[in-house]
């Protein structure tokens, strides 16, 4: 591999900013593939700083501070994307957001920074979102994945309601649900498919559920 | 036995005849009257504002940008005494007719807490329509990004509640001052590594010193799992609240935490003010049996000693431990309390 993108990868996952902002710029002028930066180098740091985390290296804060890397780094990508994909199909597509009766934005906001940066397309949502525009949302998407956050034990009933929505409406995508009112067995009673414990295995789950769709 | 003497009797012998109970309330009518304690909120008037319109240094746009133009200078502090003087006035709105007899708790939110409100963005129309406020964590990002700007904003924030402090302390009919000042998720520290040991357990144990200087009770509350610090904790504070190490969100999860504790408890010397979940509490599929059922395990599992039967947080906006089938498991407990577990 090239310095700079031997570069990228070390100073993105040692959350080093201008190192890496100066290594992604080196990259690009260089004439490096903008796919392989962001869906190789840029995602196999993102790997290691979900490890790190995992490991209890980087706590949320870190995990936040790379969130805000990510978004500047895309900023310079964007454009660069956006004409090298223009019609193409993306990894796979995912609806999210926080359900009615709760406001709280930061870990579903992590998660759908970091689905973007795995080369997922995210309809985010908002929050304080109704049961109806989630239906209204897969129906016009047509997602694998659909992720709904709680940070608030009130907002229980509203993530059940919203499952109970989406089935009604015969809506085929997983339902993944996350945020710290949830826990696995939480997640089970209401009815979700899956559930993850933080933004890093939001992120683990959603590649499983689109490696199995895409293997069927 | 008056509810004062049960709590001091926990803090002095270690246990009372029966465990202390607090049902804490933003109605202090309903707490004091559920209740052996009653905490006032010594919170800043001045900074109340921040919760609607957002904090003086709120971030817009992009984080680095935000963060190297941010001038703690550009907002016009207040007096401390006049900071000082407003806060004990609004504790004392609270409390007033209510403390006899009591346990008195004087509660200030602490710099981290603090500080992030001062960053915290305008509450949003859902906010405002659900009464609920949030922040964003930028006082996390803020130290990542500028650390020396950071502790220069947690420094002074500190000093105000520094004062606070001292002024809550030398109150006659206060027995404790509560330092609200969360600093953990679920999943463990929040918060750079650097962060602890530099700005938070400094400034803590100097609140510490002032309170237990003073002859009065030192207590942390602080949400989530703080276990990586539990020790250091344990050793600035006489109690601990909510011991908040788990979700409690259904029956099972929190006979989970219930063990939990129990592991916490056997690490620690400082009275736990917790055992009851307040998600259960304002659940109406969960019924009377089953929250007995969680504080039941929860006596068993901790043991009598050093403990304080608390919610873990107060209802959310909107809610009351007046509705009926909160009241129906708020009457169970007294129950299971009054006889002997």
């Amino acid at each position: 591999m090239d310095d700079p993108r031997r570069r990228i990868r070390e100073a993105l996952a040692d959350l080093d900013r201008e190192g890496f902002l100066e290594a992604l710029q080196e990259a690009l002028n260089s004439g490096t593939d903008v796919d392989t930066i962001v869906f190789e180098d840029m995602s196999w740091a993102m790997d290691e700083i979900g490890r790190r985390f995992e490991m209890g290296e980087y706590f949320l804060a870190d995990l936040l501070y790379a969130a805000e890397i990510f978004k500047e780094a895309m900023k310079i990508l964007e454009p660069h994307i956006a004409s090298k994909h223009r019609g193409e199909e993306r990894r796979g597509v995912v609806v999210l957001g926080t359900v009615k009766g709760d406001i709280h934005d930061i870990g579903k906001s992590l998660v759908a920074t970091l689905l973007r940066l795995r080369g997922f397309q995210v309809i985010d949502l908002g929050v304080d979102v109704p049961p109806e525009k989630f239906v209204e949302a897969a129906r016009k998407h047509n997602p694998h994945i659909i992720g709904l956050s709680a940070l608030l034990t009130t907002a229980i009933p509203s993530v059940k309601e919203t499952i109970a929505k989406l089935r009604e409406a015969g809506v085929a995508a997983k339902i993944m649900v996350g945020g710290a009112a949830l826990s696995e067995k939480t997640a089970r009673e209401v009815g979700a498919d899956l559930y993850a414990e933080n933004a890093v295995q939001a992120v683990r789950v959603a590649e499983k559920v689109v490696e199995r769709a895409s293997r069927s | 036995m008056e509810g004062r003497r049960l709590v001091l009797r926990v803090f002095e012998e270690g246990e009372a005849p029966r465990p202390p109970l607090h049902f804490e309330s933003v109605d202090k009518e309903v707490e004091a009257r559920l209740s052996d304690i009653i905490l006032g909120h010594g919170w800043v008037p001045q900074w109340s504002g921040f919760f609607e319109k957002g904090g003086p240094f709120r971030r817009e746009g992009s984080v680095f940008e935000w963060a190297e133009a941010l001038d703690l200078e550009a907002y016009e502090w207040p007096p401390v005494d006049e900071v000082v003087e407003a806060s004990v006035k609004r504790f004392e709105g609270d409390v007033k007719g209510r403390a006899e007899g009591k346990y008195v708790v004087f509660e200030v939110i602490g710099p981290t807490e603090q500080s992030e409100y001062f960053l915290m963005p305008p509450r949003p129309g859902a906010g405002r329509e659900l009464d609920l406020s949030w922040h964003r964590f930028d006082f996390a990002l803020l130290y990542r990004v500028k650390p020396e700007k950071a502790a220069a904003l947690y420094s002074r924030v500190s000093k105000y509640i520094l004062e606070l402090v001292k002024a809550a302390a030398e109150m006659d009919y206060v027995d404790a001052v509560r330092v609200a000042d969360d600093m953990a998720a679920y999943t463990g520290p929040i918060y750079p590594k650097g962060f602890y040991r530099e700005l938070y357990l400094p400034w803590h144990r100097r609140f510490t010193d002032v309170i237990k200087g003073r002859g009065k009770h030192a207590i942390l509350h602080c949400d989530g799992n703080h276990t990586f610090l539990l020790e250091e904790l344990s050793e600035l504070y006489d109690a601990l609240h909510p011991i908040d190490f788990h979700p409690k969100s259904s029956v099972d999860d929190a006979l989970r935490w219930a063990e939990i504790l129990g592991e916490a408890r056997a690490r620690s010397g400082a009275v736990f003010f917790t055992g009851i979940p307040i998600d259960l509490l304002m659940d109406p599929e969960v019924g009377p049996g089953e929250m007995v059922r969680v504080v039941s395990t929860v006596l068993e599992v901790h043991g009598p000693r050093k403990l304080v039967l608390a919610s873990t947080h107060r209802p959310y906006p909107g809610r009351s431990y007046t509705e009926p089938h909160a009241m129906e498991k708020i009457e169970a407990i007294i129950k299971l309390v009054r006889r002997g577990g």
